[in-house]
Parts: structure tokens; sequence; C-alpha cells
């Protein structure tokens, strides 16, 4: 299966970026980079931005100021016919899953393969027998071969996220977004959905970016931790550093006074 | 205010209707007598009946499935989740809002003088109105749709066309079939009348029936007739419950 096409510089990099909506600053110069195989995790309470910074990213709104690079591309100025081709290297996994619900898991996960597949394939709905089994070894990747021919809402939430896990996946991007994809779900699909997405990470060299609700989930996820608070990036450092003083910065508790 | 305005609505169409109780009850004794006569029903020329009960069927199937792929074209560009741009949309809703408008009788009476009489021209005008009713499903079913796989499959960075094809379509396909046959049944009825202004089917000869005053004949028809609609009705409604 040939990848989508290579990038000089396989990481996202997004560069002060700013966005206001109205007289309300929701982003606040935030800079990060992303490195290829690398799991980060944003953190950060509702309203700290973190959605309104995926959304900037993936150009669904448009930032007033800053950049997004991506592999060395910057996305920020590109004209439609551009930007359709540059999304391909990012795919998406969303809390609400947004798999077609009457198509198979595995159809689903062919998805994945939707702009590169001739349009006349997708409306005949025969991708062929590559794509076909390239879907079926994603679905494997995430443990659910045997669920290929379920139909999608017939699967638990955390099945779903998995396939849509699989789904990015299939779509070969070098990044992976997720917005709060372990929110809907109860701790034990949590913890097997982001260890599937960290193993992916790692297995295929994908910079993984995503936003947490919880702080408990960092643990054996992430390898790196961010912290949006009221749209300013405060908190950048290791996920093995992560403490207490890190968590109050984000999460605007009281810091914890010094010990004598 | 409102309630003086309705009761003076009510006394003046009132009125209009040229209501009279007195004919409604010669009428009715008038129409007891037919009925008298009408048994039994007769069987003569049963196949001729039988003829124009099939095209009657004919007209509906083929009505409704060209009214639907019509429908199909238009409801796209009328769909606000597809078509944000409201220089296409309203448009595509101004034409639907027309052929809705127009009732397949109007229509066929319409094609009848374009085409000359016959099933054809009941045929066409089915489709034409029904394009519009169906047109307009089919928009609200898709408007209906969650918007969430949707985006997931814009975001792969695929085209509208592809979008919508993946997308969409599976989701919506259901509901699409579910009023396509509503509208067949419903225009099994619709297509029983066009016979009446020479637009083909059993209309014609439920019309003959009556000015000739052949009694028998018009119970024959119109058991056949409703024989047809019962079938028709539990047939396709078990395939929308199925559907669902």
């Amino acid at each position: 299966m040939t990848p989508t096409p290579a990038l000089s510089a396989p990481t996202l990099e997004v560069v002060n970026l700013s966005h206001a909506y109205g007289t309300r600053n929701v982003l606040d110069g935030v800079s990060l980079g992303v490195a290829a195989g690398e799991v980060v995790a944003i953190l950060g309470t509702s309203g700290a931005g973190k959605t309104t910074l995926f959304r900037c990213i993936t150009r669904l709104v448009h930032a007033d100021t800053g950049s997004v690079v991506l592999g060395g591309q910057d996305l920020s100025g590109l004209e439609v016919g551009e930007l359709r081709r540059a999304r391909r290297n990012v795919s998406l996994v969303f809390q609400q899953f947004n798999l077609v619900r009457r198509l198979s898991a595995l159809d689903n996960v062919i998805a994945g393969h939707l702009a590169e597949l001739p349009t006349w394939r997708v409306v005949a709905r025969r991708p062929g027998p590559a794509v076909r089994a390239d879907a079926l070894d994603c679905l494997d990747q995430v443990g659910l071969a045997d669920h290929a021919r379920s139909r999608a809402d017939r699967l638990s939430g955390g099945q779903q996220q998995r396939v849509a896990i699989a789904r990015a996946l299939a779509q070969r991007s070098r990044v992976v977004l997720a917005d709060e994809p372990v929110s809907s779900l109860d701790p034990s699909s949590s913890a097997t959905v982001l260890a599937a997405l960290r193993s992916i990470a790692h297995s295929e060299r994908i910079a993984v970016l995503c936003n947490l609700h919880q702080v408990e989930l960092i643990r054996g996820f992430a390898d790196r931790v961010l912290g949006l608070r009221s749209g300013k990036l405060v908190v950048d450092v290791a996920a093995s550093d992560f403490d207490e003083s890190h968590r109050a910065l984000v999460y605007g508790e009281r810091e914890p006074s010094p010990r004598p | 205010m409102a309630a003086t305005a309705v009761a003076v609505a009510y006394v003046v169409s009132y009125r209009l209707t040229d209501v009279d109780l007195g004919r409604l009850a010669n009428g009715l004794s008038t129409m007891g007598g037919w009925a008298a006569k009408a048994w039994p029903p007769t069987a003569r020329e049963f196949s001729v009946i039988l003829q124009r009960t099939g095209e009657t069927v004919a007209i509906a199937l083929i009505g409704t499935t060209l009214a639907a792929v019509i429908a199909l074209a238009l409801c796209v560009p009328a769909a606000r989740n597809l078509t944000p741009a409201w220089y296409l949309r309203l448009p595509a809703r101004l034409v639907l809002n027309t052929l809705r408008g127009v009732d397949s009788f109007v229509f066929a009476l319409l094609f009848v003088a374009a085409v000359g009489l016959g099933p054809f021209a009941g045929m066409l005008g089915i489709a034409f109105h029904t394009s519009g009713s169906i047109g307009k499903l089919f928009a609200e079913a898709i408007e209906g749709l969650p918007p969430g796989p949707l985006e997931a499959a814009e975001l792969t960075g695929a085209s509208r066309l592809k979008t919508v094809s993946y997308a969409v379509v599976p989701d919506a396909l259901p509901s699409l079939a579910s009023v396509g046959l509503y509208m067949f049944e419903f225009n099994i009825r619709s297509s029983i009348v066009l016979g009446v202004v020479g637009a083909g089917g059993i209309g014609q000869q439920l019309r003959n029936s009556i000015e000739l005053l052949d009694f028998p004949r018009l119970l024959t028809i119109v058991l056949v007739i409703l024989v047809l609609v019962t079938v028709i009705d539990q047939f396709s409604g078990r395939l929308r419950k199925s559907l669902a």
C-alpha cells in the first residue's frame, strides 16, 4: 500500500496560534510540536481552548494569527484543492466516533482510503481487494478483525472508537488528532482505546496529538503532556515529569505550598 | 378577535359550498336505489377491467420511479447540510415546491393536451407532481442525518461526491426507500382518478359505468379497486416496516 505523499519532516508544528470569538480570546499564542511516533496529550478544562485548537489545526476554523505547519508545509494559506490534499495527512478520531452507522466495521475503515480511491470505485462501492485486505489488516491491528462484518451501530462504544482508530490508520496519515476520544467511554474501554492509539503511534511512527478530559489517563499513554488554560499553553513537559504543580497550573487549583 | 375571524370564515364557506340537506336526503335515496340495482356484480368484460387496472398499477409504478430519479437529482442541492450555498439551494427548493404544488391531476390534464390521451400522459402527470413531494421528503431526510460522519469523511480530504456517496447514502437509503414506497401506495389511488380525464387506467371505465348507469359494472369496478388498494397497502406497509 503506497503511503500518502512523503513529507520532508513528518511532524506537526503549531506556531503562535491565536483566535478570538468576538472579544473572547480562545487561543492565545499557542505553540507546540509533535514528532513522528510521539504521543502528546493535551489537558485542560472545558473552554480552555482544546477543541478550538484542533479546529484551527484542521482549518475548520481559520485562526486569526499564527500558522500550522504539517511536514514542512504551511497549511494557513492553502486553497481549497491544496487543502483537500493536505488533509490526507491528518486523520481524526472524534469523541462521538462518527462512524457511518449502517456500514460494517470494515466498510468504515475503508473510508480511510476515500481520498485516494477513484470516484467510480467509491460510488459503485467496489474499493477492490487490495484496499479491503488493507482495511482488514488495520482492524486486526486494533484487535477487531473478528468484527469486520458487524454493523457499526451494533458495536460497543469502545469497539466503535477502535474502528475509528483503524480508519485513521488506514488513511496512512502522518498525524492523528484525537479530540477527547474516550470521554464517552467507561474506564475499561478507555484503557483499551488509548492502548490501541499508543500502539499504532509507536509501530507506524505516527504523530499523535490527543485532547484528554482526565489527568489520570495520561499514565502509561502519553510521552509528553501539554496543558491549556484560558487559551494559553501553561504546561509542556515529559509525561514522566508531570506532577501536582503542573496539574494545579492547568486546572487552576491552589498551588501546593512549598514543603519545609 | 381570531375567534370571530374563524367564525366568519366558516359562515361564508358554508354559504359558498351551497350546503343543502334536502338535496343530500334526495341524493342518498337515489344512490340507495342504485345500490339495489348494482347487485350482483357482473363478470361481463372482466378482462378489460383487469387490463385497465393493470394499466393503473403501471402508471403508478413507472410514474413513482421516474419521480424518485428526478427527486434524487434535486434533493442534494435542496438539502441545507449538503448545499450551504443559498443561490443553489433556493432555486432547487423553488422547483420542488412548484412541482409539489401542482397536483398530479392538473399535470395529467396538461399532458393529455400535450402528448395525447392515454396512460403515458397519466404517468407523466404522476411523475412530475410526485417528484416534488418525494424531493422535499428526501431533502428533509438528508438534513436529519447526524453531521459527524459527513464531517469525518470530508476531513479525510475526499471530494464532495465521494463523501456524499460514502457517508450520506447508506444512512439515508432506508428513509428514501420508505418514502418511495409510501408515494407508490398514494399514487395507486391518484392513478385511479386520472382515468376520469382520459389519462389511462381504470378511471375511464369507472366514469363510463356511472354515465351509462351500468351499476353492476360499477360495483365490479369498485370491488376490484378496493382489492387492489388493500393488497398494495398491505404489501407496501410490510416492506416499509422491514426497512425501519
